[in-house]
């Protein structure tokens, strides 16, 4: 144990001493992550606002006698309506963005509105034009004439409006604030989490593996009292450390950037202080502990493989994607925790973390969640030694 | 003190390797690094193990640092067989090779308290090796600096001190000079005639035939795995009346 210790203290110290170990650990997530937070905040709001005032040009091709319409659209905030438009170039116009869509109603739309049918209107617009406001502001001018219409109609039949809406739903939302907001952000944390926890580890890991392979210096350490295990053990821990702290800061980061953005009421700022209690952080750092050392072990044996620093990169650069593609199935529509995801790493990490933000986690998932990480974490753990314990390991050529 | 019986080492070829050797890369192929080899080192004396690249030197001092385990054969340092205790082994050992494989961010004390620790030393009796190691060695001023601002000659210092730091009764050097500067190859070689004066054993690898000539009290010349000469240095010079080491050396390669 003494010697795992001391392998453990220099390899922290050395460790600490590195600069670039210590931007992926603190720099990052402190700086960086709350950077990206409040500026792709702010970048959105800015194209909204910057959408929301763009005034539109939009192609109004009548050839009944309503004009109505017309002025419903022209009612519509930031629309310009241009007439005289030909509707076999509608299509090149909004292609080339010279207008951003068209209306179009045909002859007989009067007609059939005054016989009480349905007058059809095309609209046109580009649905990959992510930013234009077009359709739903066409949509707007004419769900307000509907609305018009269907007046006029039920008048003339004398007939109250009411008779349309049997129904009056009233929505009673019995989430409070607390437990909307924490399955809100509670798919984005664990994300931010897990990444960093992953990141803050890789670097350490490849010194400490192929960096040590590179300097000769680990041929004198296997030279020394130290067996395999307790190198392992002393470099794995540490590994495990910085991940968690790199993930740690980086949870505090993001927390600590919603604060500075002015948008957000003091109510949900209210509500944010609410969710990093006590119980949430604990629970958290337990559920990291073994995520940590999961993906120390792993990135530990990926570099004791290696070569090279190089080699160690390169090979550790696809497990991002092993990482991102359960985080993200977590995220997914119809993903409840349940016993059978409760005991998928990762995907239980995702789900069972809104459920802590959101205050309502059921301990028997969190346990079989635990178990589940602890499982790969004693895997992780073994691997690693049985890997670094392989001759053809070490003495890679 | 060090005790190689019939110790052979046998590796399996990576897909890349069977490549480089041409040989087929579905089927398995065994390399045999070390041929079922014996010698003995006694104590307090120099044992030099001489060959070309690639005949087995390292791979053979590294069974002995227990780094790998030799694939049938005993060895056993200070009468122990290295394979029921390690540890015993690793202790009693002392290792070093031309790289001075430091840690550029620990200071020069740093990196020999690491080892000391590694070697369960006790404290007062760290201090007082410490003290006497940086003295002898001049390291001082710059014992807490960090490694990688040293020089070489500095840094090849602290690895002497990293080395020595818990009083190794044997010393293994794998090739310790190679590609060194005359400077520091003087410290490495003065290291060696000191270790003997306290009446260590060592063994080292060596392609540089002054340093064998003027160091080792008995050679061993190894070739493809396979030891090809063990006797004493007049021994070794009675071999042929050649004048230097290095005919020597090649006329018994080429007659093995």
């Amino acid at each position: 144990m003494n010697i795992i210790l001391s392998i453990f203290k220099k390899e922290l110290i050395d460790v600490l001493r590195d600069r670039r170990t210590l931007m992926f650990m603190v720099v990052i997530p402190i700086l960086i992550t709350p950077l990206l937070v409040i500026g792709s905040i702010k970048f959105q709001e800015y194209q909204n606002k910057k959408s929301e005032e763009k005034i539109l040009n939009i192609a109004f091709i009548n050839d009944s006698e309503d004009y109505l319409i017309k002025k419903l659209l022209s009612d519509q905030k930031g629309v310009k309506v241009i007439e005289d438009v030909m509707i076999d170039s509608l299509e090149s116009y909004i292609k080339s963005d010279s207008l951003q869509g068209g209306l179009y109603i045909g002859k007989d739309f009067l007609n059939n509105i005054n016989t009480n049918s349905s007058g059809s209107v095309k609209i046109y617009y580009k649905s990959s034009d992510l930013m234009s406001k077009s359709k739903k502001r066409m949509r707007s001018a004419l769900e307000n004439y509907k609305n018009d219409i269907v007046s006029k109609r039920l008048e003339k039949l004398k007939f109250d409006e009411r008779l349309l809406e049997p129904l009056e739903i009233i929505d009673v939302d019995m989430a409070t604030a607390k437990e909307t907001l924490g399955k809100a952000i509670g798919g984005f944390i664990p994300y931010v989490l897990v990444m960093f926890i992953f990141l803050g580890a890789m670097y350490p890991a490849i010194d400490l593996g192929a960096g040590e392979k590179e300097r000769g210096s680990l041929e004198t350490l296997l030279s020394s009292p130290a067996t395999k295990f307790e190198i392992t053990m002393g470099k794995l821990l540490v590994v495990s450390l910085t991940g968690l702290v790199s993930g740690l800061i980086s949870v505090l980061g993001i927390s600590s950037s919603l604060f500075f953005i002015d948008k957000i009421p003091v109510q949900i700022q209210e509500t944010i202080l609410e969710l990093i209690n006590p119980f949430m952080i604990g629970s958290i750092v337990i559920l990291m502990i073994p995520i940590a050392i999961f993906f120390a072990s792993m990135l530990l044996s990926i570099s004791f493989y290696s070569r090279s620093f190089k080699e160690a990169q390169s090979l550790m650069g696809p497990l991002n994607m092993v990482i991102i593609v359960p985080l993200f199935l977590s995220l997914g529509p119809g993903m409840e925790m349940d016993h059978a995801t409760a005991l998928m790493p990762l995907i239980n990490v995702g789900l069972l973390t809104k459920e802590i933000l959101a205050g309502s986690v059921e301990l028997i998932y969190f346990i079989e969640t635990l178990f589940s990480l602890l499982f790969c974490a004693a895997i992780g753990i073994w691997f690693s030694v049985y890997w670094f314990k392989k001759e053809n390991t070490i003495f890679r050529v | 003190m060090i005790e190689l019986t019939n110790v052979s080492k046998v590796f399996t070829l990576t897909k890349d390797q069977r490549k480089v050797v041409g040989e087929s890369e579905l089927r398995p192929k065994l390399f045999t690094a070390v041929d079922s080899i014996s010698f003995k080192c006694n104590e307090s004396n120099v044992f030099a193990l001489i060959g070309p690249n690639g005949s087995g030197k390292t791979t053979t001092l590294r069974m002995i640092s227990t780094m790998i385990a030799p694939t049938s054969g005993t060895i056993k340092i200070k009468d122990r067989d290295v394979s029921d205790d390690g540890r015993f082994a690793r202790k009693s050992i002392g290792f070093m090779t031309n790289q001075t494989a430091l840690y550029d961010r620990l200071s020069p004390f740093e990196m020999v308290k690491y080892f000391a620790d590694l070697n369960s030393m006790d404290k007062s009796v760290f201090d007082k090796r410490c003290k006497d190691i940086f003295d002898r060695l001049d390291m001082n001023t710059f014992a807490n600096k960090r490694i990688g601002t040293l020089s070489s000659g500095m840094k090849q210092k602290t690895s002497i001190a990293r080395t020595i730091i818990h009083d190794p009764d044997i010393i293994v050097f794998d090739e310790p000079t190679t590609g060194l500067d005359v400077m520091t190859s003087r410290s490495i070689i003065e290291l060696i005639r000191n270790s003997k004066n306290e009446n260590k054993t060592i063994i080292f690898s060596s392609h540089r035939m002054e340093e064998v000539q003027s160091l080792a009290d008995d050679i061993g010349v190894i070739y493809n795995g396979k030891l090809i000469f063990n006797g004493t240095k007049s021994d070794f010079e009675s071999l042929s009346d050649l004048a230097s080491y290095d005919d020597t050396l090649i006329n018994l390669i080429d007659n093995s």
